[in-house]
């Protein structure tokens, strides 16, 4: 393994050299952080009434700095090279003082690229502000492109999940990651990819070569975004409602996304069992994507809406050519015909709009059969469910319900796979997880995850789909439901108390 | 003797208690389906975490007096989950069944201990995560929500 070490010593010390770069960047704008702070956060706030005037004397302003600071960038550039192109024929000191050219060039550029990401944000922070998770996400994206160590490092680390997740072998991580061919092929097709009013300033650095101004530039964004969720807080009381409830919404997805990312990996190898860890990611070298399309027949989508199973494909085939166990399932449970009609169609007959990998198409197609599923639903026709049947059934029924009926009113109903944890995560804003959340009867450690504005949206749909199926409530289950949810309960209740009885049928 | 033991530890077990998520889980998981390799069948591209091979293969071995005990040891460990106010997923349902089924075999000295695939499932159950497989994939659920995996390829193990 000693090619291994090699590359992984060499990688470590280009991360080393990176990252000394930065903090030196860091130490040099440390000064000029509260200045520079204020003046992003002001430019928020002004910002929003900014005309097209001042847009224009900004514009300006902007080009003088990066003007002056590319100069910089040259004469530093010119001058690091020019002492190492004198040895450049040296055997390995000439390589070597290269490196070092190198080096000194991408830290000046690191440094430039962070003056230069204060200008440039004055037009687009409140965007930026408001969207920052995505602004993130699509930053440490585009570092993983910038030729060189940076990009290296960061390509390293993201292959190192997917390999954790099934989505690479080993193979690949290191062929991406360190196969200058791979990684030029990969950067020039990212970079002509990019297209955004935001990200344009790094292309133009990629495209002039300045690569180490780029992660400067990448390095100030993120940091003031993170300190403009607080700002976009704080403005929430002036008015601002829904952009704070949208930043607050992303600021609570960040736990989750950063509860997942590379840094959490790390600490998993730190802290699991070693044996088991190196035991399972040495078992994951997949010939096959855990998150591309699969060869199942469904479109799309991949492992989360592929066929798995089979005997589940044929038993759903069965429930689906069966045209009179919505009536037997309805008469065995006491459940209205239309309420069974409607689960029937939307966890067997119906295909529905599925997200797959965020960024991706989404995928049009049935769910995936569950065996479980299919053998609830013959029970329920046959009339043998046992007590424990008997429950989950409730519980299976309460949530295609709520599912369908906020389906119905246009919510998503899978939350996106993060490509980079290679998973969905817990967003509660889905139908999926917003009807999981109404089927464990409004548990209130759940509830509090969803977000304001969603909650205010989707509550009414939630309870009345849990009560088609539940009825009205007991008081032992609303003592432990959040306040909102008990009076939503009420007025329902009081609603349906008040409409005239259906007479068998359904016809009103 | 092990099947005793995974009995205590199990009843040891607050389910889906874990305050927030832990990228271990997964780990746990993927290390369960590692251990699956001898009972996967080559034509099953996927399994669910639950599936009726993995549940054939768990219970070929044990006499109905193992079964009667298993049922009887899982019965005992829903009811105190139930008066502590959790909630277990079916597919964790299903899971400890099979974990206790495995440990009877090791008792058997029908399954190698190192080749059992419960104990990464022990160490996530003991972690406060439990499993729940659903139409979104395989979820796993700590207190305050749950993420979800996608069901892993055969080929991943191969």
């Amino acid at each position: 393994m000693g090619w291994l070490d090699s590359i992984a010593d060499g990688a470590s010390a280009a991360w080393n050299a990176t990252t000394d770069a930065a903090s030196s960047a860091a130490s040099a704008a440390s000064d000029a952080g509260s200045w520079i702070a204020d003046t992003a956060v002001d430019a928020y706030h002004a910002g929003v009434d900014l005309s097209h005037t001042a847009s224009g004397y900004i514009k300006r302003g902007e080009e003088a700095v990066t003007d002056g600071v590319h100069w910089i960038e040259d004469e530093v550039d010119h001058g690091a090279h020019g002492l190492a192109s004198r040895v450049a024929d040296v055997p390995v000191l000439g390589t070597l003082a290269e490196g070092a050219a190198d080096a000194v060039t991408f830290a000046t550029q690191f440094e430039g690229g962070v003056v230069g990401g204060a200008t440039s944000l004055l037009g687009g922070v409140a965007n930026a502000v408001v969207h920052p998770i995505d602004t993130v996400r699509g930053l440490e994206t585009m570092a993983e492109h910038v030729p060189g160590p940076l990009g290296q490092s960061l390509r390293f680390g993201h292959g190192l999940i997917d390999m954790a997740t099934g989505d690479a072998s080993f193979g690949d991580v290191m062929d991406r990651s360190f196969n200058p061919l791979t990684e030029a092929k990969e950067d020039t097709k990212y970079w002509g990819n990019v297209g955004s009013a935001l990200l344009s300033p790094y292309k133009k650095s990629f495209q002039e070569g300045r690569y180490g101004e780029i992660a400067g530039r990448g390095a100030f964004d993120i940091g003031l975004l993170l300190s403009g969720v607080g700002e976009a807080e704080a403005a929430g009381t002036a008015g601002k409602v829904g952009e704070v409830a949208e930043a607050s919404r992303i600021a609570e997805t960040a736990d989750v996304a950063r509860a997942i990312d590379t840094a959490d990996a790390a600490r998993v190898a730190e802290t699991a069992d070693g044996a088991r860890v190196a035991e399972t990611a040495d078992g994951l070298r997949p010939a096959e994507s855990g998150i591309t399309d699969g060869a199942s027949g469904h479109a799309g989508g991949g492992a989360f809406v592929d066929s798995i199973d089979p005997a589940a494909e044929a038993a759903y085939d069965g429930i689906r050519a069966n045209p009179g166990d919505v009536a037997k399932v309805a008469e065995n449970t006491k459940l209205p015909p239309e309420v069974i009609q409607r689960i029937k169609d939307h966890l067997f007959n119906n295909e529905h709009t599925l997200t797959t990998v965020e960024g991706e198409a989404a995928a049009q197609s049935r769910f995936v059969a569950i065996q479980d599923y299919a053998d609830l639903w013959k029970s329920a026709e046959g009339g043998t469910l046992s007590a424990e049947q008997t429950e989950q059934l409730m519980n299976l029924m309460t949530h295609e319900n709520v599912e369908a009926r906020l389906a119905e009113s246009g919510l998503n109903i899978l939350e996106p796979v993060d490509p980079v944890a290679g998973m969905r995560p817990f967003r509660a804003q889905g139908a999926h997880d917003l009807a999981s959340i109404a089927e464990r009867n409004f548990d209130p450690r759940l509830f509090d995850r969803i977000p304001p504005e969603v909650r205010s949206q989707y509550l009414r749909t939630m309870v009345e789909g849990t009560m088609d199926v539940r009825g009205t409530f007991s008081p032992e289950a609303l003592k432990s439901m959040p306040p909102e949810v008990q009076e939503m309960a009420a007025q329902i209740a009081r609603e349906r108390a008040a409409m005239p009885v259906r007479p068998p049928g359904g016809t009103p | 003797m092990r099947f005793e033991d995974v009995v205590t530890r199990l009843h040891a077990v607050r389910w889906g208690s874990a305050a927030e998520w832990n990228p271990e889980a997964l780990a746990w998981l993927l290390a369960y389906y590692q251990r699956l390799a001898p009972v996967w069948p080559p034509d099953r591209p996927r399994l669910s975490p639950t599936d009726r091979v993995i549940e054939d293969a768990a219970l070929a071995t044990l006499t109905d007096e193992d079964r009667a005990r298993i049922a009887a040891e899982a019965e005992a460990l829903w009811t105190a989950a139930r008066e502590r106010g959790e909630r277990v997923e079916a597919a964790t349902r299903k899971l400890v069944t099979f974990v206790l089924a495995w440990a009877r075999a090791a008792d058997a000295g029908t399954l190698d201990v190192a080749d059992d695939p419960s104990a990464p499932l022990l160490d996530l159950f003991a972690a406060g995560f439990q499993v729940n497989y659903t139409t979104a994939g395989i979820e796993l659920h700590y207190a305050t929500g749950w993420n979800t995996a996608p069901v892993p390829a055969r080929a991943s193990f191969a």
